[in-house]
């Protein structure tokens, strides 16, 4: 993945996730490349990348993080992962992704996004399959905060 | 013939003049020495006349397969076969691109019992000269050793290079023998003797042999001669893996041998074995390549400039993976755009560790390396600082990215993987050389570190450019 891309996602989510939590502490872990398929822990929100590049970004977290997080942007208990949490951590994604894609256009990079779409569920894989039947190859951006785990995961390639 | 009649021309004027004065007499020209001259890439060269047999219009040698990469081929001259090489190629000097069925300019000369063929740019005429007037080679002369110069002379207004032919064949095919002949004797040595006898210049056929007993000696029944020894590079090889991530495959192998008989000689006997970071460093110390992972010299940035074939593409593809701070990457940038002014430089440059390679994009250049071959690609900050111009920068792409996994790139026309490949396992060694394969053109160059080997089974054949090796597709 080229370099110039991976701070401004690592920058807003971030940078977002401390926001909407209200300023908790939000601790960064190394980040890393990954290329084998993966297990989606519980809850997965992915927001497609179209336009010079094409790619995906996917928020990656268990049930209970999900719960917890949106709990508490929504500033009540949810007690079960409702349409209204549902809506939340969409909103999430698409708050990150969109702010990352704005500082890229700001670096003069032209990103396009799908709606973010929604999985739940248990013992979920996600096998991204690329244009050699190899898996792609996604840089992982692992975001610890007091509620639980969340892995930034992207994959972005050039149009060749 | 011209020169002909200028000689003859000549000695009327010497025997017209024979009663002027003294100070006359000191610039009449005697001739008594003639040579061929030719040129080699827009340079006069001359050649003595005395051995040269003919000259020759011929093209389409047979090709000698293993032959040196200046032989090529041999040529049916009237029933003898002669073995036709090509000074250009000899000299590195740029051979202009073979079309199709156009002979070659050549030269057939005798030299002691053997007939050879030299193809040159151009043969020009027979040109006659005053021995005494010849001079000794000048050691600033560049583009051919010095060595197989004669001296330089004047005709016509025009400096002839005087070729030294004796020492052209007789030297390099006494160095041929000479390390054919050490060839052998190390291949001996070890057998009968010497533990530290192992070479990297054993034949392949031992090579292999032995290639296994470094990797799974101890299962396999090693040779009793060197069976401490085995066990010692085994023991090496496993701490370079342990401590530098270094493989020892058939890539390294001949390296990894012929550091280890250096490597013992330094330490001594019995304490060979690399026992933290710091020695095996110590023992990588000659692995790198030159400029490996720095700025390139001026020779460096020439020599890979030598190599790098023509080439019209629109668009010229490069694939650097192990770019590390772009040091090399910048360097090879600047290089390219030398070498092909007409085209759109594209390079790919990876690298696993996200520090080095994030900050590639923004570096600055130093001072010292500013002024010198760089400084037409470089400009100056705002803040004073020196750094690449646009275009150079826009010719690169950073990326952090792993080469073992899916490398997603266009058909590639250069790929530079200094030194990286024997950071890899053995698997991923293959299946990147295998990438390798997939990706480069077919017309592509692939350029790795100078103590690595891409074994011809990979579809690779090596060719030589200098001092530089590099690699196309079979």
């Amino acid at each position: 993945m080229r370099v110039e891309y991976i701070n401004p996602f690592v920058e807003t989510s971030y940078r977002v996730l401390k926001e909407v939590l209200g300023g908790t502490d939000v601790k960064r872990g190394d980040l890393y490349l990954k290329s084998t398929a993966m297990p989606v822990m519980g809850v997965a929100a992915l927001v497609g990348l179209a336009g010079d590049v094409e790619g995906r970004v996917l928020f990656d977290m268990t049930m209970d993080t999900a719960l917890n997080i949106s709990s508490r942007m929504n500033g009540e208990k949810l007690p079960e992962f409702d349409d209204l949490a549902k809506a939340t951590i969409s909103e999430l994604a698409n708050l990150i992704t969109a702010q990352a894609v704005t500082k890229l256009h700001e670096l003069g990079f032209k990103f396009d996004l799908t709606p973010p779409a929604l999985f739940v569920g248990q013992k979920m894989e996600i096998a991204a399959l690329g244009g050699t039947s190899e898996n792609v190859e996604a840089l992982i951006v692992p975001l610890i905060t007091e509620y639980g785990k969340i892995e930034v995961n992207v994959a972005i390639r050039e149009r060749t | 013939m011209e020169a002909e009649n200028m000689t003859a021309e000549n000695q009327q004027v010497n025997t017209a003049t024979e009663d002027d004065s003294q100070n006359k007499k000191e610039s009449i020209t005697v001739i008594d020495f003639k040579m061929v001259t030719f040129s080699l890439s827009g340079k006069d060269y001359a050649i003595d006349i005395m051995n040269v047999k003919e000259i020759a219009k011929a093209g389409r040698f047979t090709y000698v397969p293993n032959a040196l990469p200046f032989v090529l081929g041999v040529y049916n001259l009237r029933g003898d076969i002669i073995p036709i090489l090509d000074l250009r190629l000899f000299f590195n000097i740029q051979v202009p691109e073979h079309t199709g069925n156009k002979l070659e300019n050549l030269l057939i000369l005798s030299v002691g019992e053997q007939t050879f063929g030299v193809v040159v740019d151009k043969i020009d005429k027979v040109v006659g000269v005053q021995k005494s007037k010849i001079q000794p080679p000048h050691p600033l002369f560049g583009d051919i050793n010095i060595k197989y110069i004669y001296g330089v002379v004047e005709a016509n207004k025009r400096l002839y290079i005087l070729l030294d032919i004796a020492k052209i064949f007789n030297s390099r095919s006494i160095e041929e023998k000479n390390r054919k002949l050490a060839k052998q004797v190390f291949a001996e040595n070890s057998i009968s003797s010497t533990v530290s006898q192992i070479s990297a210049r054993e034949p392949e056929e031992n090579v292999a042999a032995e290639r296994n007993d470094i990797r799974a000696a101890g299962e396999a029944e090693t040779p009793p001669r060197n069976d401490t020894s085995v066990q010692e590079l085994k023991f090496i090889a496993e701490s370079l893996k342990g401590y530098r991530k270094f493989s020892v495959t058939a890539l390294n192998e001949n390296w990894v041998r012929s550091r280890f008989s250096t490597w013992k000689e330094e330490r001594g006997e019995g304490n060979t074995q690399l026992q933290n970071e710091n020695d095996a460093d110590a023992f990588l110390k000659t692995f790198w390549s030159t400029c490996s992972g720095t700025w390139w010299t001026k020779e460096y940035a020439d020599a890979i400039y030598k190599l790098l074939p023509d080439n019209t593409a629109k668009q010229i593809c490069v694939w650097n993976p192990g770019c590390g701070k772009g040091q090399e990457t910048y360097s090879l940038a600047c290089v390219l755009n030398k070498r092909y002014p007409g085209s759109k430089i594209r390079i790919y440059a990876q690298d696993i560790d996200l520090l080095n390679v994030s900050n590639a994009p923004l570096l600055s250049v130093p001072n010292d390396i500013a002024v010198g071959w760089f400084d037409p690609f470089i400009t100056k900050k705002a803040n004073g600082e020196y750094t690449f111009t646009q275009q150079i920068k826009d010719s690169i792409m950073f990326e952090y990215h792993d080469c073992m996994n899916t490398n997603a790139l266009p058909v590639i026309d250069l790929i530079l993987a200094r030194d990286i490949l024997s950071l890899l396992d053995e698997k991923g060694q293959n299946a990147v050389i295998n990438d390798f394969g997939e990706k480069i053109k077919g017309n592509g160059t692939v350029i790795i570190g100078e103590n690595e080997i891409i074994l011809p089974s990979a579809g690779f054949a090596a060719k030589t450019v200098g001092a530089l090796c590099a690699y196309s597709k079979k």
